[in-house]
């Protein structure tokens, strides 16, 4: 019964002990008191133990840790070229230790050693360029940049026309010598001057640092990107059936007709105007930059708009299309016909028409009302199919 | 015990990583995150705004930021930069054009304070696409070895596509920030 009330009391707090109760005072200060000694204890017991233990472990990774480094600075100092693996394997493996061990490790200890773990890296380093001489850097030619050049042969023959005088075939008679960087510099260099009039005038040339130009160009020629360039007022037909093609690109071309028949994996457009452009399936993505008063007939599994003005898309895609400062572009499902055309949807997954062609997502209008940088093609001025 | 201490005390036992992805809109960002997470890639609409996943690799828990890279919403990046352990730069290595761009973009990140002490692995994605620049050329044009000597850093040539690689850097990316904020055991 006492017990009884005494837990009562305790669970109810300190601050209901009825202080008319002497006894029970003293009874719950000597609780207390005993409380706080065995706490007191507790803590003493600890702390001692566990530094004991983290001292000695410690001391134990010091002897081990200095072992692993002479033993590594050894080898260093008698280093052929073939053990240089093996010997960054084991600071690394030091470096672990290091790690495993920061937990009870004195700050200082914990410095020293990650000091002593980064001096054997860097010198392995200086050993290493002794030792091995340094690779020269030097592009590698791409091995599909051998089959590339057939590509232009088998496409229609309006095609080699077309290009005979063009970019294109100029890129590929450049590769045929392995360009190194250096190499590759010079040759746009050239390039530059000879087609001066095609290259220079486009704004973001100028923008750029001269040598970035050169970069890119000179990657540009090293990968022979499949397209058209630079073209006005021409018809632009390429056929790449039962081809592996990589991108394809289509920049700076001006009231041209193109027609890609065929699948190729992604599509690259940059700055058209006044361009009627259809393609086949695209089995990843196509992004397109800068184009004004153009028709597009594209199906891809993505589609990205940017900074296109006044332009009618046809589309077939598996997401939401999306564009980004765009205004007065119109939306309409896929029309193109050709020769195949259902096999080659089918190939790349587009077979199914999902209606996501309408489904656009504005970037530049992220409201629940409807974008007023875009609208559905009415039907009435839809054209009805394409055939290529 | 300092306040990096108890930081590390949690974090061990969490054994969690914040993990973000970035980089230019159309190099793949979401098609590698739900391909490593085992999901279906068929239909990904470009991200508008960002996902996230928890993905469980080894013993750690990531949680994968990955953040939408049209223009537009570039400049809300910063707003993920916080605590992130690991940074993943994500490059299309089929648009040439744009490497330009994706270098600027890079370089102005690696400038964050807030990334400072974060490992930096670059996916050279699409290698699978012909014609595709090789992961010495993108690494050459991006001047990644002029890096900040204190960053953690790797390129590895990646396809989303196909799933080659990905393990790879993730390994590589796990390893590195496991090992930097001593949870290893």
């Amino acid at each position: 019964m006492e017990d009884h009330s005494e837990g009562e009391m305790q669970r109810q707090g300190p601050s209901s002990i009825p202080s008319s109760d002497p006894s029970m005072k003293l009874l719950s200060n000597k609780k207390h008191q005993a409380l706080l000694q065995r706490l007191s204890q507790k803590t003493a017991t600890s702390s001692s133990s566990s530094s004991s233990s983290s001292v000695t472990a410690a001391a134990t990774f010091l002897s081990q840790f200095t072992s692993l480094k002479s033993a590594i600075e050894s080898q260093l100092s008698s280093a052929a070229p073939e053990d240089l693996s093996s010997i960054s394997v084991s600071i690394s493996s030091l470096e672990n230790l290091v790690a495993e061990n920061s937990y009870h490790l004195p700050a200082y200890d914990l410095r020293a050693c990650l000091k002593a773990v980064s001096e054997l890296k860097s010198s392995l380093q200086t050993v290493s360029s002794e030792v091995v001489p340094k690779k020269k850097f030097s592009f590698r030619r791409n091995k599909q940049s051998l089959s590339k050049p057939d590509c232009t042969d088998v496409g229609v023959k309006t095609v080699q026309a077309l290009t005979s005088d063009g970019q294109y075939s100029q890129a590929s008679e450049k590769s045929e010598s392995n360009i190194t960087l250096n190499g590759g510099m010079q040759c746009v260099d050239q390039n530059l001057d000879n087609s001066s009039s095609a290259e220079i005038p486009f704004a973001q040339c100028k923008t750029k640092g001269n040598e970035d130009v050169k970069l890119e160009e000179s990657l540009v020629r090293n990968n022979e990107q499949l397209g058209f360039r630079n073209r006005k007022g021409e018809l632009l037909v390429m056929n790449v059936k039962d081809q592996e093609v990589g991108e394809f690109t289509m920049r700076d071309l001006e009231s041209c007709e193109v027609r890609l028949i065929g699948s190729v994996r992604t599509i690259f457009v940059h700055r058209l105007r006044d361009c009627k452009v259809y393609t086949g399936p695209v089995m990843g993505s196509i992004l397109i930059e800068e184009a004004e008063g153009c028709t597009f007939i594209f199906a891809a599994h993505q589609i990205r708009i940017h900074g296109v003005r006044s332009s009618d898309f046809y589309l077939r895609v598996r997401s939401k299309p999306i564009i980004e400062d765009c205004t007065g572009v119109r939306f309409a499902p896929y029309c193109l016909r050709y020769d195949g055309v259902d096999d080659d949807l089918k190939e790349a997954g587009l077979s199914k028409e999902t209606g996501s062609w309408a489904m656009v997502d504005d970037f530049k209008w992220l409201r629940a009302v409807q974008s007023p940088n875009w609208s559905v093609l009415p039907e009435n001025q839809r054209i009805e199919s394409i055939d290529a | 015990m300092g306040l990096l201490s108890i930081i590390r005390k949690i974090k061990k036992k969490e054994k969690e990583m914040r993990i973000l992805m970035v980089g230019l809109d159309n190099s793949g960002k979401t098609t590698i995150v739900l391909k490593i997470n085992g999901e279906d890639t068929s239909v990904i609409s470009p991200t508008l705004g960002f996902n996230i996943r928890t993905v469980v690799y080894q013993k750690y828990t990531l949680n994968i930021w990955d953040v939408g890279g049209q223009k537009t919403i570039r400049s809300y990046w910063r707003n993920y930069f916080e605590q992130t352990d690991g940074l993943v730069w994500v490059v299309d290595s089929s648009d040439v054009r744009r490497l330009e761009d994706c270098k600027i973009e890079l370089e102005n990140l690696l400038k964050e304070e807030r990334l400072s002490g974060a490992s930096l692995l670059v996916f050279a994605n699409k290698q699978d696409i012909k014609g595709a620049l090789s992961v010495a050329e993108i690494s050459k044009v991006l001047n990644l070895e002029a890096m900040d000597k204190t960053r953690h850093w790797k390129i590895v040539g990646c396809s989303a596509y196909t799933g080659e690689g990905l393990l790879e850097g993730f390994d590589w990316l796990v390893q590195d920030v496991a090992s930097r904020i001593y949870m290893l055991d």
